[in-house]
């Protein structure tokens, strides 16, 4: 076994099993737990990505038995930008809630625990193992396993926020099982359809197969599966509640990383499983192409004017997600276009990607520095908060750097995305694209610079509101503020990877 | 042998050099964030060090660019099949130089100007952030790069317009962003076209020649990029109907405006606006596929328009504001009358209305710290209260006027004498209206400044007040360039022979 290969199995069986060894610690010990992990996690990717921009797909067989009999982990690009960036954001927000352990939840009581809410870890940890095995399973089946203890162990976070999030929580726990059940009844109908589940067999078969209609159907249901977890307009309206109601340290997990697990997925079934249409005839899966990308573009439109409505900092934080899920899905008509050659699809994937993942690395970023706020001021009301900047700079600069990645301003990871996005949109026919981004732009803008703006500006000197809000909290540690702020670098020093990144990516790509 | 690898060791350090600029700005910002706000001194060493440094790299550039034609380049992997180039040609050590000189002096004046006053780490971070976009902006190779820089120095200023936090600030801000987000999309969009069509255009004199063969293939698309560019760069250059947010900005610190008018933003404007022309397009395509000319009446709509409007504020600060919607379009104008006189002269004016405008800037706010003089009324008998600050505003004047032996009379001139050789003689006519408008609106100003005191304010001391020394010495210097660079025209390295050479280069 190689060293990547080790640490494959590593990325996704350490997390599990500290997961299940802090359940039996001390709440205080759990968080050591939690940054040796974090560290150890960070190693391992670092050595499967190394391995990947090689050049090769990194590949482990579980037991030693290849498919179709065992069941084999696997590396390409897309997998290791997925898990070095869930690496980077899981570990700094790791960080964050170490050094501040009340921003992990509170009890039902109403009660913050000082040495943080208990379930915290296990139940980020056990996130984080899920994660980790949705981005290099070869599997179907075990992408399903990896997804439904990602979206359990998400429902549990969001009911760490109290009382008040219950509600929330369980609304989010239907809509997971829901997706999961979709997810797994288009599995299954692939099994029965191609006679494997590992994802390369399958795509080998479906591009043999007469008639397409079943195959059609199965990433149908995913993909309708995948759409509500990632909460594509008009199946959006669990988001907020969930991911404004989350504690500190939960909110970024949740908008930053969970989320992108069921993208992951529907990047592989419409990328690797789905056939390729004939020319000359209006296919199921164009058409079906065409509503996604419909509902991104209302996703763009309803999520960044809902946003820009918003008068507290967590819910406008969050609508932007629903706003930026849009972005995710505009490549799905370029995909099914027949026309559309390798280096078209290629960029279409590089800018989804990269708006994707600038999307983890910089609402992280906002949702812990805004998370931040709440923590100090004991609100997140943007007019309660006004003047704030003055007393902490690094808050506001985070938030800052986080936005330009959001409204996708040079230099930033997600102008990379824009523009690779913008440009294959234009090399395949797709002007309107190029429309959609610009709108989303202007909106993205709009609501980011309602967020930031207020907390730059001095209360009038007459006024009475010139005292600042009560601090509920004196201190925060420095190596919190630090991970907002190096999210925030991160967002723009992404930047200038671009064609590093688009190198690995073309690792294991189908064309 | 031994002199041939001097000589390589030499060319390979000249040829970071436009990297090495960038960084000193970007390090200079980075060392002053983090800074205590009562670190003042250390926080001007910083400053002050990384300012002269790049002014004297620049000066070391000029030889080897200007004289010996070399061109100096660093480009590194950006996006797949596109690099992000610095490189030094002369118009860009061209606009660097100007705007590390001016910013040198900036920097003196912001020091004395915001002595005590909150913020100031932030301010001078923000503020060296602009140096970096703005020398990215002048070294950048290709539009890409150009792009990065732009938009970089969009979301730099916003922080400086809005410095003050006052509601007004903050409006001016949000308008600001309003303005040049839009205008930056533009710029996006057209690049990307422009991309998709013809690759990543480096900047070449004469034009990139994918951009030449995508004209002749195509010329609708072609001109509907061109569109594109120069509209959204016209927003910063503050083109008619896109000039709504300067007179706005105007709440901002008087170190900001001065930035805003004489270096950075309506200069980042039409210094791309130049480039795209001359070295995207090239003149030639440029005037084949027939924009030149609606170009040129644009600048001169401006220009006048400009005028008019500065004619009727009554605000010192608003007026300079209206006034340089006027004189920005200058710039434009001499690069579209399609004649190399012209060319020089619009080229030379980057620099001439820079240290004009600045003077003016530096003096109103002067005016408006010593005195609290903000409106042109209350102006009347500050040249014996305020001699030096209104002699250098004076002399500002006569320059934004174009009376010898000023910058702005050789601006002029060559303007002037280009309109007659060019195609659009009638441009004559326009700089003439324009003079006189220019004139109408600035010498009531010089008359009250240096006339006598009003009589009803007996009991108040009216002498000569203190002039600050880090406020009024930057003033006095930049109306010394003023006429140092009028009556030293001709001089080999001054302004005016390297815009002839720029010139020569885009008729080539």
């Amino acid at each position: 076994m190689t060293l990547s290969q080790t640490a494959l199995g590593a990325v996704v069986l350490l997390p599990l099993v500290a997961s299940a060894l802090s359940l039996v610690l001390p709440p205080a010990a759990r968080r050591w737990v939690g940054v040796t992990t974090a560290v150890l996690i960070l190693l391992g990717t670092t050595i499967i990505v190394a391995a990947v921009a090689q050049g090769s797909v990194q590949e482990l067989a579980l037991s030693g038995h290849a498919p179709p009999l065992g069941i084999a982990m696997r590396a390409d690009g897309l997998g290791a930008l997925f898990l070095a960036t869930t690496a980077a954001v899981g570990s700094l927000t790791t960080l964050y809630a170490a050094a501040l352990p009340s921003s992990t939840g509170v009890r039902l009581d109403g009660d913050v625990p000082a040495a943080g809410h208990p379930g915290f870890w296990p139940l980020w940890l056990g996130c984080w193992a899920g994660l980790n095995a949705v981005f290099i399973s070869g599997d179907l089946f075990n992408t399903y396993v990896g997804l439904e203890l990602v979206g359990l162990t998400a429902v549990g976070l969001v009911a760490l926020g109290g009382r008040d999030s219950l509600t929330a929580a369980l609304r989010y726990l239907f809509v997971a099982v829901a997706g999961s059940l979709l997810l797994l009844l288009g599995v299954g109908l692939l099994l029965a359809v191609t006679g494997h589940l590992d994802v390369l067999r399958v795509a080998q078969t479906t591009s043999g197969l007469e008639d397409s209609g079943p195959v059609l159907l199965a990433v149908g249901l995913i993909t309708l599966g995948l759409a509500l977890k990632t909460a594509l307009v008009p199946l959006h309206r669990w988001l907020v509640p969930a991911h404004a109601g989350a504690p500190g340290a939960v909110s970024p997990l949740l908008s930053g990383l969970v989320i992108k697990a069921a993208l992951f997925v529907l990047l592989r079934c419409w990328l690797w499983i789905l056939p390729e249409t004939g020319d000359g005839q209006i296919s199921g899966a164009q058409v079906l192409s065409w509503t996604l990308a419909a509902m991104g573009t209302a996703a763009l439109m309803i999520g960044g004017a809902t946003a820009l409505r918003q008068d507290r900092l967590k819910p406008l934080v969050a609508c932007s997600t629903v706003a930026q899920v849009g972005y995710w899905v505009l490549l799905l008509p370029i995909v099914t276009d027949p026309r559309a050659e390798g280096a078209v699809l290629q960029g279409a994937l590089g800018g989804t990607v990269a708006l994707a993942l600038c999307h983890a690395v910089a609402k992280a970023g906002l949702f812990l520095a805004v998370g931040t706020f709440k923590e100090i001021y004991g609100t997140d009301e943007i007019s309660a908060l006004r003047g704030v900047g003055r007393d902490h700079p690094v808050l506001v600069l985070s938030m800052g750097l986080a936005a330009l990645g959001l409204i996708g301003l040079p230099i930033s990871w997600g102008f990379l995305g824009k523009w690779q996005l913008a440009t294959s949109g234009v090399a395949a026919g797709h002007f309107w694209i190029v429309a959609v981004l610009v709108a989303g732009t202007l909106l993205s803008a709009a609501y980011l610079l309602r967020a930031v703006g207020p907390l730059l500006v001095e209360p009038e000197a007459d006024d009475a509101a010139r005292r600042s809000p009560h601090r509920r909290l004196r201190q925060v540690p420095r190596a919190a503020l630090s991970a907002p702020l190096l999210l925030g670098l991160l967002t723009v020093g992404t930047g200038l990877l671009g064609s590093w990144m688009d190198q690995v990516l073309t690792v294991g790509v189908p064309w | 042998m031994h002199e041939m690898t001097l000589d390589d060791l030499l060319g390979a350090v000249i040829s970071w050099l436009p990297l090495v600029m960038v960084l000193l700005s970007l390090a200079a910002a980075a060392l002053i964030f983090p800074l205590p706000e009562h670190r003042g001194r250390l926080r001007a060493t910083v400053n002050l060090t990384a300012a002269v440094l790049k002014v004297l790299l620049i000066v070391a550039l000029v030889p080897p660019v200007v004289a010996d034609g070399a061109r100096p380049e660093v480009s590194m992997p950006f996006l797949p099949g596109i690099d992000l180039v610095l490189r030094a040609d002369p118009l860009a050590l061209f606009f660097a130089g100007l705007s590390a000189v001016l910013w040198l002096l900036t920097t003196v004046y912001a020091i004395g100007y915001l002595k005590d006053s909150p913020h100031r780490s932030r301010f001078f971070g923000f503020f060296s952030l602009c140096v970096t976009a703005t020398v990215g902006i002048s070294f950048s190779g290709n539009l890409i790069t150009f792009l990065v820089f732009y938009e970089l120095l969009t979301v730099a200023t916003y922080p400086l317009v809005a410095h003050r936090g006052t509601p007004q600030a903050l409006h001016a801000a949000r308008l600001y962003l309003r303005y040049t987000l839009s205008g930056g999309l533009a710029v996006l969009i057209g690049v990307v076209w422009l991309t998709m069509y013809a690759g990543p255009a480096d900047f070449a004199e004469g034009g990139a020649e994918s951009v030449t063969e995508l004209a002749a293939a195509s010329p609708g698309t072609a001109t509907l990029i061109f569109v594109l560019l120069v509209g959204g760069l016209g927003v910063k250059a503050a083109l008619f109907p896109l000039h709504g947010w300067l007179p706005q900005a105007m709440v901002a610190p008087a170190p900001v405006s001065a930035l805003l008018h004489a270096v950075a933003v309506v200069k980042a404007g039409v210094f791309g606006i130049v480039r795209v022309v001359d070295d995207v397009y090239g003149i030639e395509v440029t005037a084949a596929l027939g924009v030149l000319t609606p170009l040129l009446l644009v600048a001169s709509f401006t220009i006048l328009y400009g005028s008019y409007q500065a004619l009727r504020q009554t605000d010192l600060k608003r007026r300079l504001a209206y006034s340089t919607v006027s004189q920005v379009s200058y710039v434009t104008l001499g690069i579209t009358m399609m004649e190399m006189t012209a060319t020089a002269g619009g080229v030379v004016h980057l620099v001439h209305q820079g240290i004009m405008k600045i003077t003016l800037f530096f003096c109103a706010g002067l005016f408006a710290e010593v005195l609290g003089v903000h409106r042109i009324e209350d102006t009347r008998g500050l040249g014996r209260r305020m001699p030096l600050t209104s002699a250098a505003f004076t002399v500002g004047a006569f320059g934004m006027i174009g009376l010898p032996p000023t910058a702005g009379f050789i601006s002029k001139w060559q303007l002037g004498e280009g309109a007659l050789a060019s195609p659009h003689p009638w441009v004559l006519g326009v700089l003439v209206l324009s003079s006189l408008l220019n004139a109408a609106y600035f010498l009531p100003i010089v008359l009250r400044l240096w006339a006598p005191e009003p009589v009803q304010a007996e009991g108040r001391d009216r002498g000569r007040v203190h002039e600050p020394a880090p406020l009024v010495v930057p003033a006095m210097i930049t109306a010394g360039f003023t006429l140092l660079v009028g009556l030293a025209a001709s001089v080999p390295f001054a302004p005016l022979r390297v815009a002839e050479y720029i010139a020569e280069g885009v008729f080539r």
